[in-house]
């Protein structure tokens, strides 16, 4: 998993990549030219990957400002005849919809694939949203890998497959597939040089309402001939006994499940097995051959019925009558596991109920009564943190001027921020969707009388962030925005954004001024403040609430977690400690600060050395009023 | 013996380098031919958050995470952290756990506990009859820096033999995937982390 491991021109070599490596991998061998993507996990490895082979291999690679963008730009490669591919997380996909849904009717001149990471578990999504009903309604055919060794084979035909058939594809992984490593096999990578060019085809490119009736028939009939293909395809196959009278279909990584669970009860023998690798168009004539063949046929995917629907259709229009059984045992929602799937199978089978596995559920109960929880909270050093702790002291300080209040109401955005949620911050209150901070607090604004304080971070401002503030000047929408600037995307893994300065390969580019933009936007009262100065940051928030209009105050501070990678061997780094003659245990660091490095032992508050990393905000008499806390020599 | 399959948990807290253990763990089962699967799980936060790595190899492995009760070895980098872990561990599997504790802020601020060490080692001694606890942090601090706990843990998973990695290849792997800055330390970290655990039984 080093990266040069993803560059070796070593046919035949097996190296441990993650799955998003060897998607990456995989697009490279298939002869990939462009790619954009707007981070996300967990698909953010992919571009990272592929910026990584970029140089090397001669593809263009960017970070665009959001999905909709980056999709523009692979779908113009392909309209000048290059490979190209777009990545993004599975909420992503609402953002790029547009594009992709006008697209589909020209069909693909260069391959291209719509890298989709759903995040089915909701590991750091908002939605478990199943991308397999977007791609059906773009009529984008799916690839789904069982795990990284099928997704780096899908990804390495799919563009070859766009191609031939004209037609933008969806490669649909989930969490569990992006961020598995396996060992994987390299192929060859093409030394074919492709340039773009583009031919003027009005009626194809412009997709006025005249030609557009006419290519959704030409799209019907692409995609109807691509249906019957499906079923030659190697990723669709049924394994087991071919005679059992039990038939399982089973889609993407519940294959696995599959496999592992029959093994477990011993029963592989006596089930045909069909594995699906591409939901849609479903390979009926395999589908029909285990319908007709089984006595009954259980549908095990993860999510919604997408399979199921297509399968309990089918046989309605094939007149079989046999029982169909899938979302009755298989859940809705969340991810599926071999003990899920061992007990649905057992169910489906009438086989005894499998005895659990070392009574592990009533140690866990036992065990799990101790277990403190360990919440995602910002990280020691976070200058989130005391921007959020800032906001607090400025409401409680608003409260006590107007005691009719109920303190602000505080939307926030999607990043590392909305960890403000937590205890003791306790400083966002709605959150939903990328921008959505400065809509919401539009509409608050006009509804609510408390003042209304939000914050959005400096990607996320870039993303989705511009057009609402607008929105808020013409409809004079008195509000107060917070911009958290700490100069990267730090949630997905640090990737540059259009303030950065710097493009995804590492070249020197314009850094945009998030002010200058915000007055650009026609906002009067505009503040930059460092995100450290608590005293300073007050005084801004108290001077913007009353403000009328909307107010913004950008809040600069590079990601601490960035700000010590660069100095890592470089420089040490000091710490805080607490002197014990001045601390009188008022307990305000602990119970309102909340810094992770700081933790109660022996009646008394302490820091941790290996988890402080200096950043001093607690030395503020705002956190220590006493100055008990203090800098420490370096470790 | 040779096990048909070998499922080892990593467990801990986001920043004690489990990602990282859990790389060096899977090349090295690679250059023995193996093949492996490793997930790693966890969730939002870039620090403090819990963390584990699910590594499998062996034939007979079609996904990522290991069925309930059936895994072979657990690493707890942090103690409640085998805890929180445990239901994916068989009854004759052999536990390696840091004793060093990383106190989450609920303690702090919900006026939860941290459970006692020995509460802890009690409770997963009625799970499993191979228990190997000491204070991997302190062994770091020793070899040069507490950041290197990972690696006297990886010491320990290879002095365990549970999973016949050999002890020069992962040795060659961690010295070939360290930075010049830390190569020295985590030799000795990972020293530190085999003696220990070679003299403990």
């Amino acid at each position: 998993m080093s990266t040069s491991d993803v560059l070796l021109d070593a046919p035949g070599k097996k190296v441990v990549l993650m799955g998003n490596e060897a998607i990456a991998r995989g697009l490279l061998e298939g002869g990939l030219k462009v790619a954009a993507s707007y981070p996300g996990t967990p698909s953010s490895e992919i571009l990272r990957t592929l910026i990584t082979i970029g140089g090397t291999y001669d593809i263009y690679t960017e970070w665009s400002v959001n999905e909709k963008v980056a999709a523009e730009v692979a779908i113009s490669a392909s309209l000048a005849g290059l490979r190209s591919m777009v990545s993004m997380k599975g909420v992503g996909v609402n953002v790029a919809s547009e594009p992709f849904q006008a697209f589909t009717y020209m069909g693909a001149r260069g391959g291209i694939v719509l890298v989709c990471a759903d995040d089915v578990g909701c590991h750091s999504s908002h939605t478990e949203q199943d991308n397999r009903f977007f791609a059906r309604e773009a009529y984008l055919p799916i690839f789904e890998p069982f795990d990284p060794r099928e997704a780096k084979e899908m990804a390495q035909l799919v563009l070859k497959y766009s191609e031939e058939w004209a037609q933008p594809v969806m490669l649909r992984i989930t969490t569990r597939i992006a961020h598995t490593s396996a060992d994987i096999t390299l192929g060859e990578i093409p030394k074919e040089k492709r340039k773009g060019d583009f031919n003027r085809l009005p009626n194809r490119w412009v997709n006025l309402p005249k030609n557009a009736r006419r290519m959704r028939k030409e799209l019907i009939l692409r995609m109807k001939n691509i249906a019957e293909a499906q079923n030659t395809l190697s990723f669709n196959r049924i394994e087991g006994n071919e005679d059992a009278e039990y038939g399982i279909i089973a889609s993407g990584i519940s294959y696995g499940y599959v496999k592992e669970a029959l093994d477990l009860l011993g029963v592989s023998q006596n089930v045909k097995l069909l594995k699906i690798g591409t939901p849609y168009p479903l390979p009926d004539a395999l589908v029909e051959k285990v319908l007709t063949g089984s006595k009954k046929v259980l549908v095990v995917e993860e999510l919604e019925p997408f399979v199921e629907m297509q399968v309990r259709a089918l046989a309605n229009k094939q007149g079989i009558l046999i029982s169909i059984t899938g979302k009755e045992l298989i859940p809705l929602d969340g991810e599926l596991s071999v003990h899920m799937v061992k007990k649905a199978v057992s169910k489906f089978m009438e086989l005894p109920t499998p005895k659990e596995p070392n009574e592990f559920e009533k140690f866990e109960n036992t065990a799990s009564q101790i277990i403190p929880p360990r919440p995602p909270v910002l990280c020691p050093g976070c200058g989130h943190r005391s921007v959020f702790y800032a906001i607090k002291l400025a409401e409680r300080k608003y409260k006590r001027g107007d005691k009719e209040s109920k303190g602000f109401i505080k939307p926030s955005d999607i990043g590392c921020y909305t960890l403000g949620f937590q205890s003791p911050l306790e400083a966002v209150d709605v959150n939903f969707c990328m921008g959505a901070s400065i809509g919401i607090s539009s509409g608050f604004s006009k509804v609510i009388h408390d003042p209304v304080v939000c914050t959005i971070g400096d990607s996320t401002f870039f993303h989705a962030g511009i057009p609402p503030l607008l929105n808020a000047v013409f409809n004079r929408s008195d509000i107060t925005v917070i911009i958290l600037d700490n100069r990267t995307t730090a949630m997905t893994g640090f990737q540059p954004h259009p303030g950065v300065g710097i493009t995804a390969s590492g070249e020197e580019t314009k850094m945009i001024s998030i002010e200058e933009i915000v007055k650009a936007c026609g906002v009067e009262l505009v503040k930059s403040v460092d995100a450290y100065d608590l005293e300073e940051l007050v005084s801004e928030i108290d001077e913007a609430v009353k403000h009328k209009g909307p107010a913004v105050i950008i809040t600069h501070r590079l990601c601490r977690m960035l700000e010590l990678r660069e100095l890592r061997g470089k420089e040490t780094i000091s710490h805080m400690s607490i002197d014990y003659e001045l601390c009188k245990d008022c307990r305000i660091c602990v119970d309102r600060f909340g810094c992770p490095a700081m933790y109660i032992i022996d009646e008394k508050v302490a820091i941790d050395p290996n988890l402080c990393n200096g950043c001093g905000v607690c030395t503020q008499k705002q956190v220590c009023p006493k100055g008990a806390i203090i800098f420490c020599e370096a470790k | 013996m040779a096990l048909k399959n070998f499922d080892m948990l990593l467990a801990g807290v986001g920043g004690q380098g489990i990602i990282f253990a859990g790389q060096i763990i899977m090349e090295t089962a690679l250059r023995q031919g193996h093949r492996v699967y490793g997930f790693e799980e966890h969730g939002m936060a870039r620090r403090g958050g819990t963390v584990a790595s699910h590594i499998r190899f062996g034939e007979d492995i079609y996904t990522p995470l290991i069925p309930l009760g059936t895994g072979n070895l657990l690493a707890a980098f942090e103690p409640v952290e085998a805890l929180r872990r445990i239901r994916f561990i068989g009854g004759e599997s052999t536990i390696i756990l840091n004793t060093r504790s990383v106190v989450p802020v609920s303690v702090s601020t919900q006026s939860v506990s941290y459970p006692e060490i020995k509460d802890i080692i009690g409770l997963l001694e009625g799970h499993s009859q191979r228990i190997h606890s000491f204070d991997a942090t302190s062994l770091a601090e020793e070899a040069g820096n507490a950041i290197a706990m990972n690696v006297v843990m990886l010491g320990a998973i290879c002095a365990s033999k549970t999973a016949s990695l050999p002890r020069e290849v992962m040795m060659e792997v961690i010295k070939s995937r360290s930075p010049s800055y830390s190569q020295k330390i985590n030799i000795n970290a990972f020293e530190k982390g085999f003696e220990e655990f070679v003299k403990d039984k």
